[in-house]
């Protein structure tokens, strides 16, 4: 078995995880949860990656992602890899995202079967505020759900995709 | 190109430039089985001197049944970087966002 360190070991995987999605994104003909879910396994763990020096195993929760784009900022090497010398402006940038990233961060499941999430069938109430069209009270099924404001070809989206892009490119080198 | 390629460009365009205040402007490049579009984002990622597209399958379940291809840059990139791959010259660029008012 090939020896490595956590840090290693989960930027490889997350690696993975978005050759994957990037697959499905071409393919076209894969339901948004299953792209959305590839989305959020790549993001929480390229952001647990860089949690951790590689000694010890990142902390066992799903959140971790937005807490990674807080603090991207500080990381001179990735700044460079984004061509933005400007700080501010990488900070602008990776705060631009955060919006997008809590709902990307928001898609794994939790246990809590009224929370919407890319993989198991759900409780919609009414007033969820997230999907405010649903009905109350019905059972969604992730793979009948559109996931508004989630579309793989939004602005915001292809943005979130080139700072991935580049964060594995950077891990790569 | 053809006309049905055409009308679902611009449905798309309007679809990304929808609620997006950083957009400037969205340019269509010439394919006869792809939409090629560029993104003026005043958000966008520097681009390193080569456009980089994002490649979408067609959506065949939805209004774009074309494949795509997508790449935002900075407005002081356009027509002073290099269009990805087999995309022609920016002289051949269609302005399908905003619309000219007839």
């Amino acid at each position: 078995m090939m020896v490595m360190d956590w840090r290693s070991a989960f930027f490889l995987q997350a690696r993975s995880d978005f050759r994957i999605l990037r697959h499905l994104i071409a393919w076209g003909g894969a339901k948004p949860c299953h792209r959305l879910h590839y989305l959020q396994m790549a993001t929480e763990k390229l952001a647990k990656g860089f949690s951790t020096d590689g000694t010890i195993p990142p902390a066992t929760v799903h959140s971790a992602f937005v807490r990674f784009l807080q603090r991207a900022h500080t990381n001179k090497s990735l700044r460079r890899a984004c061509q933005m010398e400007d700080k501010k402006r990488f900070q602008a940038y990776l705060e631009a995202l955060l919006p997008l990233g809590k709902r990307i961060e928001d898609l794994a499941p939790s246990g809590v079967t009224q929370r919407p999430n890319a993989e198991y069938p759900w409780l919609a109430r009414a007033r969820n505020r997230a999907y405010p069209t649903e009905a109350a009270d019905s059972i969604v099924v992730p793979a009948q759900c559109r996931f508004a404001g989630l579309d793989m070809g939004a602005p915001t989206m292809i943005r979130m995709m080139r700072f991935l892009q580049t964060c594995f490119d950077m891990i790569s080198s | 190109m053809k006309k049905d390629l055409m009308e679902a460009a611009v449905r798309l365009a309007e679809h990304s430039a929808e609620g997006e205040p950083n957009m400037k402007e969205i340019l269509l490049f010439p394919s006869e089985n792809e939409i090629r579009l560029v993104e003026v984002d005043e958000l966008a990622m520097p681009n390193g001197g080569r456009a980089i597209p994002f490649h979408f399958g067609a959506d065949v379940e939805g209004r774009i049944p074309y494949r795509s291809a997508i790449a935002l840059i900075l407005p002081e990139e356009k027509a002073k970087i290099a269009l990805p791959e087999g995309w022609g010259t920016w002289e051949d660029a269609v302005r399908i966002w905003p619309r000219e008012a007839a």
